[in-house]
């Protein structure tokens, strides 16, 4: 079967195409006949080495993926040849709080990834897809999704009514209007981009705020909200930019912190706002496969779907990465095998 | 009656005792005869302008005070006289999240302190307390046990088994310590003289660490109790990146007080990468300090008082305290 391996992890270019024997499940496991893959910033950085250290040069990237079960190992009974499933990121992380167990079950950084034809997984990993999802729906959801839904939903703690802050319109951020919708939120998006912003507020956001025509964007939050702030914030942002979401969150409001490049020291940081408005910084890392079924309960009852921006075939796997390099992207870029 | 009042606020000489009328209780209020104060390193800033702006000049300071009720306005029902009490210093938070309106109430700061002969207070914001505790000891409470428990109860959420991690011997350290202590947590506390921390392990802390011949305290932390699961921040932004370090994933690390604030930002990753949560704390609800007080009422508590001066000693209370040489709490007795 084909595979890709992120080869020497000096770029895009370090992707390489591999044979390899096609994989049987051994016991507990599932064997995944991938249909779709989605990608994810994680995995850009994974290929050009930015992720915890260089890797084996034969991992197999990506971690999200959506295919059909075609075989079962001993003991496996929760799923059977033919269902529709995608794989949670952590594979061992069922439900509950994280924990230092998890680390290496990680698909495409501490274990292999999604990018093959097919691949063997703990099928405590996978979880069922809706009947009306496409494989490439399916392909969202795992982290970027999981992701948002545990800063809103977990993390954040979120209540009906309160204001949530995306920053950008990458994957996490569009998974955030969504989910904020479906809970009844007040959205909150900033984007460079006039059209990306009205694109979000088709999505269902309540407000866009253009950071680079308003002179200060925590203002403008704070304008939008009738001077309280944000209570939810998804800190996606880059340098500057936690200072800025302490200056626009509401008191006692909840900032997920995510993302390979988050919290890197980067200059002074006023932690003042942070004790005087009883804030709370959250480190969140995608979450548990519960999260995720969550997440599609959410999505089939609020009738949503992943907002895919663009698909490439499995067969130019680089053309997808180059595509998110550009940042051109908002939502999620899909890669479908056939 | 006589008060202090804050004065000029270039510095502890600006501290100034004065003759005022006698406080009259009017609808919610109670009127206070006060027994003994305790003093927080915010009074410092106060008496110096360094602690949001300046005030006026007939501000009366410190927000820690126990006192018992000896006039109720009408409407009160909550205490009566004869009642021994102390105070919330945000006196409108009674519960719940925070609000920034409670920085409006906020006594020795924005509304007048309790460093006086007898003062008015609204009684909502008052806390009944147990025979078991000494006006001296109750003095200390409410700043920093507030604190506490808001920071280890709340936020940390501690059981059996955690460990709990205190910056310093201050006041706040030494009352999470009791806390931790009472819920079976192990307790790891730093200091830089090794004669406190003989002091603290003989209050029960398990592990001590002086920072200054160990400046890798947070390997000591990882090495000697397996990591942290809850920290008391009280050192702020110059110690956060060694905190996060001595960390076990999901940890809750407390951000407290006013020594936080700008400098160089500290790796925040281990955030992610261990799914912490770092929290704001700025004391806490009347809930919260009832709370703290039933804790101590059936554990016993030891407020380690340092040293208690006399009314007309409050300056010298102050010199004493910036001096920096005490462990737990300064006390002027009335």
């Amino acid at each position: 079967m084909k595979v890709y391996e992120i080869g020497t992890q000096k770029g895009i270019d370090s992707l390489r195409a591999a044979e390899r024997d096609e994989p049987a499940a051994g016991a507990g496991q599932a064997v995944v006949k991938f249909h779709a893959n989605s990608l994810n910033y994680r995995d850009y950085m994974v290929l050009n080495g930015w992720y915890g250290g260089p890797k084996e040069e034969t991992l197999i990237p990506v971690s999200d993926g959506a295919g059909e079960v075609v075989a079962v190992g001993d003991g496996v009974s929760d799923v059977a040849v033919g269902d529709r499933v995608c794989i949670s990121f952590f594979s061992k992380w069922m439900d509950g709080p994280f924990g230092p167990q998890y680390f290496g079950s990680d698909l495409g950084g501490g274990a292999d990834g999604t990018l093959a034809e097919m691949g063997a997984f703990p099928a405590d990993a996978l979880v069922k897809l809706p009947d009306d999802w496409s494989y490439a729906d399916g392909a969202c959801l795992p982290v970027a999704g999981v992701t948002a839904w545990n800063c809103i939903m977990g993390a954040g703690a979120y209540q009906p009514g309160q204001t949530v802050l995306l920053l950008g319109t990458g994957g996490v951020s569009i998974f955030g209007v969504q989910i904020g919708k479906a809970k009844g939120t007040n959205v909150v998006i900033t984007s460079s981009s006039d059209d990306k912003l009205a694109k979000a507020k088709d999505l269902g956001a309540d407000h866009g705020i253009n950071y680079k025509s308003a002179d200060d964007w925590a203002k403008a939050v704070l304008e939008v909200t009738d001077g309280k702030g944000a209570d939810v914030i998804i800190e996606t942002g880059g340098p500057g930019s936690l200072e800025k979401s302490f200056e626009a969150a509401a008191f006692n409001g909840r900032i997920g912190l995510i993302g390979g490049l988050a919290g890197q020291a980067e200059g002074p940081l006023n932690t003042m706002p942070l004790v005087g408005k009883n804030l709370k910084l959250c480190g969140v890392t995608c979450g548990s496969k519960k999260m995720l079924q969550d997440l599609i309960d959410t999505m089939v009852a609020a009738k949503a779907k992943p907002v895919i921006d663009k698909a490439f075939p499995f067969s130019d796997a680089a053309a997808a990465f180059r595509h998110m390099e550009s940042q051109a992207h908002l939502g999620k870029i899909v890669i479908t095998h056939d | 009656m006589k008060a202090w009042q804050i004065g000029d606020q270039t510095g502890l000489d600006s501290l100034t005792l004065v003759e005022r009328d006698i406080p009259i209780a009017r609808h919610g209020q109670a009127v206070v005869a006060i027994k003994a104060c305790g003093l927080n390193h915010r009074d410092l800033m106060i008496v110096s302008n360094r602690y949001g702006g300046r005030k006026p000049e007939t501000r009366i300071p410190l927000s820690d005070c126990a006192g018992e009720v000896v006039s109720v306005g009408e409407g009160v029902t909550n205490v009566a006289p004869g009642d021994r009490v102390s105070a919330t210093h945000f006196t409108g938070w009674i519960d719940g999240a925070f609000d920034p309106a409670y920085f409006g109430n906020d006594l020795g700061n924005s509304a007048d302190g309790v460093l006086a002969e007898r003062v008015v207070l609204p009684a909502h914001c008052l806390v009944k307390l147990p025979d078991n505790l000494s006006d001296e000891a109750a003095s200390t409470i409410p700043v920093a046990g507030a604190t506490v428990w808001s920071c280890v109860q709340r936020l940390g959420q501690v059981k059996a088994g955690d460990t709990v991690l205190m910056l310093g011997t201050g006041g706040v350290s030494i009352y999470a310590l009791q806390i931790a202590k009472m819920n079976g947590a192990r307790t790891v506390i730093t200091s830089s003289s090794d004669d406190k921390l003989e002091r603290v392990r003989a209050m029960g802390a398990d592990v001590t660490i002086n920072y200054r011949t160990n400046p890798e305290w947070d390997k000591a932390v990882l090495d000697e109790a397996g990591g942290a699961d809850i920290v008391v921040e009280t050192a702020g932004i110059a110690t956060l990146g060694q905190s996060i370090n001595a960390c076990r994933p999901n940890a809750r690390i407390g951000l407290i007080g006013a020594l936080a604030g700008r400098g160089e930002q500290p790796n925040l990753g281990g955030l992610l990468l261990k799914n912490l949560v770092l929290k704001g704390i700025t004391s806490g609800s009347r809930t919260m300090l009832e709370e703290f007080v039933a804790a101590v009422e059936v554990n016993g508590f030891d407020p380690v008082i340092d040293r208690v001066f006399a009314f007309d000693e409050a300056v010298e209370a102050y010199e004493y305290l910036e001096s920096g040489s005490h462990i737990g709490k300064i006390v002027i007795k009335l």
